[in-house]
């Protein structure tokens, strides 16, 4: 074991010229933490790992100042451990981005292959997922089988094209049957989706500190949207949007497919804007009444959008809209993101436990968010501690709203 | 990049941007918050401080206004004489008009009145003057009734440490002639949390969202109350959602006597709740708040023109920009804490202190910046250091010229003060808030 670590930190002082620059950022990122402990009050896996296993953020950036060219175990185990919802980097007076240094771990055991492994390896995950186009270790084929029950199409040429995602295209038909429905209705024939030949918008393979493994992948993409001709691209995976409006091009070198990048919620708000579509009155049979709407991180503090889903909901006649104690940049995270609900699911459910239990006393019939991976995490939540509560997608309450007329 | 237009644009998330935003926004102005994070206030114990001493002449400032008279000799520049132009009465008068137009947000979550200090009881067992408490604080107020107190820590984590403080607690009390009020150490444990490695208060109040881990604790303080049959049973500040503040009537009831949290140190749940009522004023009042960093501003004739700023990315590539197209600014920025100012250092180790976002001229007091006893009464320099600002809160230069025409500031950015020596830190941020928005409303 001794002589394993020495080997690492061998390969890793080789490799520090490399990585200076980085090294040298993540320094000054870590130096200017005043020990105020405001992030361990957001951190969701900080509460969730009862203050064992996972140190926070705080002590994780000391940690890793500490072992910066010195890499303990203890450091490798804790850089899975985060759900990158960067709610510790908004709230940090001293400006410690530790997702950053999250990510930048993950990326060092990705290129130097320490013989050292984590406790959770993640390095077959990454494998799998350049050979399928998926993280869900699901042949491609299937990806498209969501589709069979609505006789919906996949392929041909089209103006906008949905980007269903991953998540939702295997493990949350309902999500990605409500998409498709709301967007077919809107725009018939010049709307179309990849289906079976989607592949990965490459984000999971940069959480997971895969950046060659995520250009390769956002290349595949690429060459498969193209073929559609689409020049508008909307997805209701705030993860995807994400890749294709800004990292491909920021850290992966790609060029996006498109300059249109939508999220769902952009698109609706907009043809709501414009006055283009309208949304009947809820009888209370199809939707719940009372919902409690999720700021997802990645579409939240990631990119800055908290308004539209907003606006969408309350423009729905019949349908209340509750708010969680903190909201918008300051929302809790529920737990499901950076790769953790496929690493550690059961702490990624026992966040999002209480989020659920703060909905329920807060008189919600449905969680609702605009993600599919908070949706996948609280779905299996409710399931798994049996709450009484739908979860729902916001493109499956759209498509059950829209109507033909005023 | 993404441009943002607004009326007004506040600079700073804290107790005085909030204030200064939420003042212009009930009157109709159309304004926006920029922050790059939370600042001193989400740090804070969440008291609403006026004035509590006067360190110059090592004065006690009962009622708050009292001390003004030491204040018009000792510190002419302190921002409340700065904001009543010189005059105590009229600088009584906009602090009392700032605290009855806070939000109701934070007017329901204190009691307290701004003609009084109270006494409170602290967790290093020192009482220290406030004119507002939190609700959940407010058994930590030592009225000068006989009362037993116990005050409670919790097994392992370090932010009360309950002997200690009890015993400098009686001293204190013998000293003020109050030995009658009795303080005595207790500990409860968290069984759940008995083996944590990092133990905080965040995971205390996530731990206590349990109901069987809430019942748990419910029986332990019940057994601790019978035992000791005190009035009041003091814990550190561990109630930090609504949810558990509610709860704590449920353990008053069980334990027969009053149960209260004594003001913390960071990361005190008490602190969380002012912050988080401030988001919920933001959030209620329909101001967008955005998250950016480097912020640097585009000057025109003296005119602020623009704001540009950056998103940060998930690694350190070239970040997304961001711009703000205002009218007028607000700095509220804070201070070494809320990094409204820096403090750089260079190769030969000398000091250079700098507004980090108009680099703003700075008073920096004469003398060590910096004493080795951190609870010298006499304050600390740094505290002290800040911009300078006119009656209208504008920012001026050492010969008095404001420094940008369409530029406010607001709390702890300013100079003059050291709010831990005073006890005035909120009641600076309220007022100088309150008094920046009044201006640009008069300029509309
Ligand atoms: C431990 C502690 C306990 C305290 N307890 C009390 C108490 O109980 N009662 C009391 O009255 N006072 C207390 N104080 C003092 C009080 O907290 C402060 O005086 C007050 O909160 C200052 O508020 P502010 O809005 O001016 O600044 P802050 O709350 O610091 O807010 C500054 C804001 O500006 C943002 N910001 C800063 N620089 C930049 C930049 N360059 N770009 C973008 N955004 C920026 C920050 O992110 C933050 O949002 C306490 C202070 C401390 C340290
Ligand atoms: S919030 Fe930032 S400064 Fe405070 S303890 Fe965490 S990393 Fe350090
Ligand atoms: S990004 Fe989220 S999960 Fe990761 S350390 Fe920060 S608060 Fe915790």
């Amino acid at each position: 074991m001794e002589e394993k670590l020495a080997n690492i930190n061998m390969s890793i002082a080789r490799n520090a010229e490399k990585h200076y620059e980085l090294y040298r950022k993540m320094q000054e990122n870590i130096d200017g933490c005043i020990k105020c402990n405001l992030c361990l009050s957001v951190c969701p896996v900080f509460k969730a790992t009862g203050g064992s296993g996972y140190a926070g953020p705080r002590h994780l950036s000391a940690e890793l100042l500490r072992h910066l060219l010195e890499f303990a175990p203890l450091v490798y185990d804790s850089s899975y451990l985060c759900t990158v919802c960067r709610h510790c980097e908004f709230v940090c007076p001293g400006n410690v981005n530790t997702p950053v240094a999250v990510l930048f771990l993950r990326r060092l055991l990705d290129s130097l292959k320490p013989p050292y492994k984590p406790a959770k390896d993640v390095s077959k995950g990454l494998e799998t997922l350049v050979k399928l186009g998926n993280p869900y270790n699901t042949p491609p084929e299937l990806k498209g089988e969501w589709l069979e029950e609505i006789d919906g199409k996949e392929g041909g040429k089209a103006k906008v094209l949905g980007w269903v995602g991953c998540t939702s295209s295997i493990r949350l038909p309902e999500l990605a049957q409500g998409f498709y429905e709301s967007m077919k209705k809107i725009l018939g024939e010049d709307f179309t989706v990849l289906g079976s030949r989607e592949w990965c918008c490459g984000k999971p393979a940069f959480l997971l500190g895969g950046i060659e493994a995520a250009r390769i992948l956002a290349e595949e993409s690429n060459k498969r949207i193209a073929e559609t001709g689409a020049n508008i691209i909307v997805t209701p995976c705030p993860a995807c949007y994400s890749a294709f409006k800004y990292e491909q091009r920021e850290i992966y070198g790609v060029n996006p497919p498109s300059e249109n990048i939508l999220h769902f919620t952009e698109y609706i708000h907009d043809l709501m804007d414009k006055g283009r579509i309208y949304f009947k009155e809820n009888s209370g049979n199809e939707l719940p009444r009372k919902i409690i709407y999720h700021d997802p991180c990645e579409l939240g503090r990631g990119v800055g959008i908290y308004d539209e889903p907003r606006d969408i909901l309350s423009a729905i006649p019949g349908i209340e809209v509750l708010e969680f104690d903190d909201v918008r940049q300051d929302s809790v995270c529920c737990g499901g993101g950076g790769g953790m609900w496929g690493i550690y699911p059961e702490i990624s459910m026992s966040v999002a436990r209480l989020k659920v239990k703060e909905a329920l006393r807060k008189g919600a019939e449905a969680v609702v968010s605009a993600c599919p991976a908070c949706m996948l995490n609280f779905k299996y939540t409710v399931l798994t501690y049996d709450l009484p509560v739908k979860v729902l997608d916001i493109s499956q309450i759209v498509a059950k709203a829209l109507s033909e007329k005023k | 990049m993404i441009k943002v237009e607004t009326e007004v644009l506040v600079i700073g998330r804290g107790m005085a941007g909030v204030m200064a935003a939420s003042t212009l926004a009930k009157n109709g102005v159309d304004v926006t918050i920029v922050a790059k994070s939370y600042g001193t206030t989400a740090l804070s114990s969440g008291c609403l401080d006026i004035l509590g001493y006067i360190p110059e002449v090592q004065g006690v400032a009962q009622p708050p206004f009292s001390g003004f008279k030491y204040l018009v000799v000792s510190n002419r520049n302190h921002p409340y004489l700065i904001a009543g132009e010189g005059d105590p009465k009229k600088a009584e008068d906009i602090i009392r008009e700032a605290f009855d137009s806070l939000p109701e947000q934070i007017k329901n979550l204190h009691v307290g009145s701004v003609e009084n200090n109270s006494w409170v009881l602290t967790s290093f067992g020192t009482l220290r003057p406030t004119a507002f408490v939190q609700k959940p604080l407010e058994p930590a107020i030592i009225t000068g009734e006989k009362e037993s107190i116990l005050l409670t820590g919790i097994k392992g984590l370090f932010e009360l440490n309950p002997v200690f403080a009890s015993s400098i607690a009686m001293k204190d009390l013998k000293s003020r002639s109050l030995g009658y009020v009795k303080v005595k150490p207790a500990y409860v444990s968290i069984r759940s949390l008995e083996g944590a490695q990092y133990l905080a208060i965040p995971l205390v109040s996530t731990v206590l969202e349990e109901d069987e881990e809430f019942d748990e604790f419910k029986k332990e303080l019940v057994k601790l109350a019978k035992r000791e049959n005190p009035d009041t049973i003091l814990l550190p500040s561990i109630f930090s959602t609504p949810n558990l503040v509610e709860k704590m009537k449920e353990l008053e009831d069980a334990c027969k006597c009053r149960i209260g949290e004594v003001p913390t140190p960071p990361e005190s749940a008490s602190g969380l709740r002012l912050q988080r009522a401030l988001n919920n004023v933001c959030s209620t009042l329909g101001i967008k708040v955005f998250h950016a960093t480097d912020l640097k501003p585009e000057v025109e004739n003296g005119i602020v023109k623009r704001i540009v700023g950056t998103r940060r990315t998930l690694l350190f590539t070239e970040a997304r920009k961001i711009v703000f197209e205002a009218e007028k600014y607000v700095l509220a920025t804070g201070d070494l804490i809320g990094e409204g100012i820096t403090c750089d250092v260079d190769e030969e180790l000398n000091v250079a202190f700098r507004e980090t976002v108009f680099d703003l001229p700075l008073y920096i007091p004469e003398g060590p910046i910096a004493t080795t006893d951190p609870f010298n009464p006499a304050g600390q320099n740094f505290s002290k250091i800040g911009i300078n600002v006119n009656s209208e809160m504008q920012p001026v230069d050492s010969a008095g010229r404001v420094v940008y025409e369409n530029l406010f500031a607001a709390g702890s950015i300013i100079g003059h003060y050291d709010y831990n020596a005073e006890k005035c830190g909120m009641g600076v941020a309220i007022t100088t808030g309150y008094k920046a928005a009044k201006s640009i409303l008069s300029r509309r």
